[in-house]
């Protein structure tokens, strides 16, 4: 029996996948340990998440014993992922353009957040020219202040702490 | 007379209250901003609505009520929008119609489907005001036959048929709803007050906020799967360009009885209170796939999987209106805020509404149909603006998209908390497209899983115990009968190629 | 050099004491307040705190000309909001919409991060939240001590419906049940439209709270009592618990607004003035009865003594129930 394969490579999604299906059902368990279990009847407040968690983990082992049979046929887009770099750069970049909004909004003001998380952003686009994100995250930081803050009226501090 | 009512004479009051000038132009710009703010992903109906509450204060209850209204049927227009170009839903209620109405978007027919989206909302819309004029008393009485049992396994039948919503490994499906029950399961238990999943943060005490999850998992995931492969295939991502902005002869005619089934199914799980509208647009969908002659093709953009929800979220938002003007009792959030804009004014939502208050219970209503009007009105010409947005270059737009989801989610609570959970969902929702997973299914059992839990231990003690009450109430067991036969009928097709496979050994 | 007051100078400081006994405070205090004054509503807007907080900062502001922002930050029954609240500075410029549940149940049931009257206080009372006991109409009593004969007769079935575990609605039930020697099944829901709800189609058959007036009054639920010594106006034909035979201290919900104890004491007795005196204006006294509130004035030691007695009470029911913090 062949494992999954698209364009001749094998598909390994369902290692990473049941891993992390087992490792979070595990966690769920771990943390649910202490809450009341009660009975089917008379359910506490840990039957649902203990069940639950047991299933993930059910889930997390079949997934990798069927060893990707489970997908239909190969999509059309069987290539393979970029490179893991490049992945991370993605990833890294907008997740931490996301992170930095966050921790800048109130000491900074939504004007100066918005235009670290774009630029932050914009660098993870591959062939964007700098002075271009520059420009963006300008025309953005302008537009989110003015509709959110003032034609929306929603109190997000637009001056930085040290203004206010 | 209908029940007791007078319809005609209220319908005519009605109209006399909703087309005066003031109500009009208060009417359209409930709309308008409606329809921007469900536009924004992040944003909803429920923070404008509060933020705008007082400027209601100074008008008419009429007038307040009925802007307040337009903003919250405003919101399912254009939250649909951002679901279809953008697979951004903007809504909870748009979660569905992103599946093929973002497929119809890559196939190139994102304008046919948005506008098939604005007539099936405006068609259920105009058959929902009459319902609920009609039979307003006939409804009220019918939501009270809902009771914890029958809730519970309405619940149950949507869990259970969620199954449907897997376009790829259903076993990858099955995980993702368990993976969403789980994540529905993080704050504070009703029945016992037990803190669940809080993990020390208040914040989460009242559970997973929705919209982090939603935008996480979609918008963010989708941005960070698109700038991956453009750098792999190291050309700018684009867009099928669209090919025309009205649905083709054939596309009408399957979306037409799709808008009607959708209709009807919104109609009535919209009057149950908690029943919601990711319920209604959910069932429409599965009850579409499940009457089609080519189910395996929902999901690649087939036109009933979005004129069915669509349908189904609007008739769903007018008449979760009735419990809140027939009852008092407010069905959600939004109408929790309509009671406080009543109360302001010295109105006390209830059962007498309809008799003490006739203008504004007739005008409301007859105000909806109005509003839906507008609304038609104002969304068909924007789809062709739309369609030139989604033009913009992706090192131009998916900022644009990050901005104005990532401040509107800030908007909402007001707690960057918010902020950081986007981030992770985003990171979590791109592994799991990577992975081959659909969020769809864990977003449903989000929403369903604890609300399953919490009616199955209060059915119980409503019981004193007994498992039988669910076979003993005749609602409950007829659920509980379309569930068995629904299950039977999923599973039959894998039960007979096990058996031809066992044969052909 | 002996005191000699001289008689100018006696005159002088004689003028000078009834010149400031005319004009009210000494002058610092009547600047407060000076700047604008954010309203923490631990709640999501529309409810009913959200209402009280509108209108007190509208005549707020046309009192004293400062604007007044409402913030909300709502969550876990108000702990959120009152927990945010304590690190605010202790100057009375950020005031807390509040209920008695700020005081005695919320800081028993959850991890707040203040003791209540000790780093929190209240400044006036807004009104009663009448608490009236209303029943399905199928249900066989059509008084309290019908009511309680019946539980008696058949102990266990009649349930009551709350807004949740650890709410004045379900701390009115453990109450009701010890007073009658009855057994009473809880039932909570998901807010009190919920448990409303519940009781117009029998899954619950009993409902303590104020929303369920209306009801009463259309005739949808049935009318039992008002927990209490005194009858409520909105609802003259409710006789009480008091009248029922159940004397002293009954549950209660009340409004109050609230500031730090840290707070500077001139301070707090200006809002308390200031917001009595908008309390007593008719309109805002007629406002405040719409809202399903009896109004009432107190001055700052008879509203914080209201909070230490229901302090006392609620926590004696806490404990009866088992609900204290164990989580």
């Amino acid at each position: 029996m062949q494992a999954n394969t698209t364009n001749g490579r094998r598909d390994n999604t369902h290692v990473p996948l049941g891993v992390f299906l087992i490792a979070i059902g595990l966690a769920a368990l771990w943390v649910a340990r202490d809450y009341d279990t009660g009975t089917f009847t008379s359910m506490g407040p840990g039957f649902f998440p203990k069940g639950i968690s047991g299933c993930m983990i059910l889930m997390g082992i079949l997934v990798i014993l069927f060893r990707g049979k489970d997908l239909p046929e190969a999509e059309e887009d069987g290539r393979d992922s970029a490179t893991a770099i490049a992945r991370l750069r993605v990833i890294g970049l907008v997740t931490a353009s996301i992170l930095v909004f966050a921790a800048t909004l109130s000491p900074l003001g939504l004007p100066v957040a918005t235009f670290f998380m774009v630029t932050i952003a914009g660098f993870s686009h591959r062939g964007s020219q700098p002075l271009a994100i520059l420009a963006t995250a300008i025309a953005l930081a302008a537009f989110a202040t003015a509709l959110f803050a003032w034609l929306l009226g929603l109190q997000i501090p637009v001056l930085p702490e040290v203004l206010r | 007379m209908i029940g007791g009512v007078d319809v005609f004479g209220g319908i005519a009051l009605g109209l006399s209250v909703a087309l005066t000038p003031t109500n009009m132009f208060f009417c359209l710009a409930g709309c308008l901003i409606g329809t921007l703010v469900g536009v924004l992903p992040g944003l909803g109906p429920t923070a404008t609505i509060a933020i705008l509450l007082p400027l209601t204060f100074g008008l008419p209850p009429e007038t307040g009520l009925i802007t307040l209204a337009g903003i919250y049927y405003g919101a399912q227009y254009g939250g649909s929008t951002t679901s279809i170009l953008l697979r951004l839903p903007g809504e909870a209620s748009s979660v569905v119609t992103a599946l093929d109405g973002h497929a119809m978007t890559r196939n190139g027919r994102g304008g046919a489907a948005l506008t098939v989206a604005a007539v099936a909302s405006f068609f259920a819309g105009t058959v929902a005001t009459f319902f609920m004029a009609a039979f307003a008393p006939i409804l009220s009485a019918a939501v009270l036959k809902f009771g914890a049992p029958e809730y519970f396994m309405l619940m149950f039948l949507g869990l259970i048929t969620s199954v449907v919503l897997a376009q790829g490994s259903v076993l990858r499906a099955i995980a993702m709803i368990f993976l969403g029950l789980l994540f529905g399961l993080a704050g504070t238990d009703i029945n016992s007050g037990q803190y669940r999943y809080d993990f020390g943060f208040m914040e989460l005490l009242n559970g997973v906020p929705f919209v982090p999850l939603v935008v996480g998992l979609f918008g963010v995931a989708d941005i960070l799967v698109t700038l991956e492969n453009a750098v792999r295939d190291e050309k700018p991502p684009t867009l099928n360009p669209i090919s025309s902005l009205w649905p083709t002869r054939e596309e009408t005619k399957r979306a037409t009885p799709a808008t009607v089934r959708g209709t009807l199914i919104g109609l009535f799980l919209g009057l149950l209170p908690g029943g919601g509208a990711l319920l209604s647009s959910f069932m429409a969908y599965t009850a579409e796939k499940r009457v089609s002659k080519t189910p395996q093709k929902f999901g690649t953009g087939m036109v009933e999987g979005v004129a069915a929800p669509e349908a189904a979220n609007n008739s769903g938002a007018q008449t979760a209106f009735l419990p809140l003007l027939t009852l008092g009792i407010p069905s959600n959030a939004i109408m929790a805020l309509m009671v406080g804009a009543m109360m302001v004014h010295g109105i006390v939502p209830g059962p007498r509404i309809m008799t003490s208050q006739p203008e504004l219970f007739w005008g409301l209503i007859a105000s909806m149909w109005v509003g839906n009007l507008m609304l038609l009105v104002i969304n068909l010409p924007l789809v062709g603006i739309w369609v030139q947005l989604l033009k913009i270059r992706y090192q131009f737009l998916f900022p644009t998209i990050l901005t104005v989801s990532i401040v509107g989610i800030y908007g909402v609570e007001f707690t960057t908390f918010d902020v950081y959970l986007t981030a992770i969902f985003g990171v979590l929702g791109y592994f799991l497209h990577k992975w081959r997973c659909e969020p769809a299914p864990l977003i449903l059992a989000f929403v369903l899983g604890p609300m399953m839990e919490e009616y199955f231990r209060r059915s119980m003690l409503v019981a004193r115990g007994d498992p039988m009450i669910f076979v003993n109430h005749p609602i409950s067991l007829a659920m509980l009968v379309a569930t068995v036969l629904l299950l039977l009928s999923i599973c039959f097709p894998f039960i007979q190629k096990f058996r031809q496979k066992a044969f052909a050994e | 050099m002996t005191f000699n007051p001289t008689r100018r100078g006696f005159l002088s400081a004689a003028s000078l004491l009834s010149a400031t006994a005319l004009f009210g405070l000494p002058a610092f205090a009547e600047e407060f307040p000076t700047k604008k004054i954010d309203y923490i509503v631990p709640y999501n807007a529309g409810g009913m705190s959200d209402n009280i907080s509108r209108l007190l900062g509208e005549k707020l502001t046309a009192l004293t000309g400062q604007q007044v922002i409402n913030d909300y930050k709502p969550g876990a029954g108000g702990a959120i909001g009152a927990n945010y609240f304590m690190t605010t500075p202790a100057d009375g410029y950020t005031l807390l919409q509040s209920t008695n549940s700020f005081y005695d149940i919320i800081p028993l049931v959850t991890k707040v991060q203040y003791k209540p009257l000790e780093d929190l206080v209240p400044l006036v009372l807004v009104g009663d939240a009448p608490m009236v006991i209303a029943v399905n109409p199928a249900v066989a009593a059509n008084t309290l001590g019908e009511l309680i004969a019946y539980a008696k007769a058949n102990p266990g079935a009649l349930a009551y419906g709350t807004s949740g575990k650890g709410t004045v609605g379900h701390l009115s039930g453990v109450w009701l049940s010890n007073k009658g020697g009855i057994k009473l099944l809880h039932i909570p829901y998901n807010g009190a439209p919920a448990a409303l709800q519940a009781v117009l189609a029998n899954e619950a058959q009993i409902f303590i709270g104020p929303e369920a007036a209306e009801h009463i009054a259309s005739g949808t639920l049935k009318g039992i009592a008002v927990l209490g010594d005194s009858r409520w106006q909105q609802l003259p034909d409710l006789p009480t618990t008091a009248e029922a035979g159940i004397t002293g201290w009954a549950p209660r919900s009340w409004h109050t607004v609230s500031i730090q104890a840290k707070a500077p004491e001139e301070v707090k007795t200006r809002l308390n003035t200031l917001i009595n005196s908008i309390l007593e204006q008719p309109d805002v006294r007629q406002r405040v009865t719409s809202f399903g509130l009896i109004p009432g004035i107190e001055t700052l030691d008879q509203v914080r003594q209201r909070a230490k007695d229901d302090n006392e009470q609620f926590g004696i029911l806490i404990r009866d129930a088992g609900l204290a913090l164990a989580k």
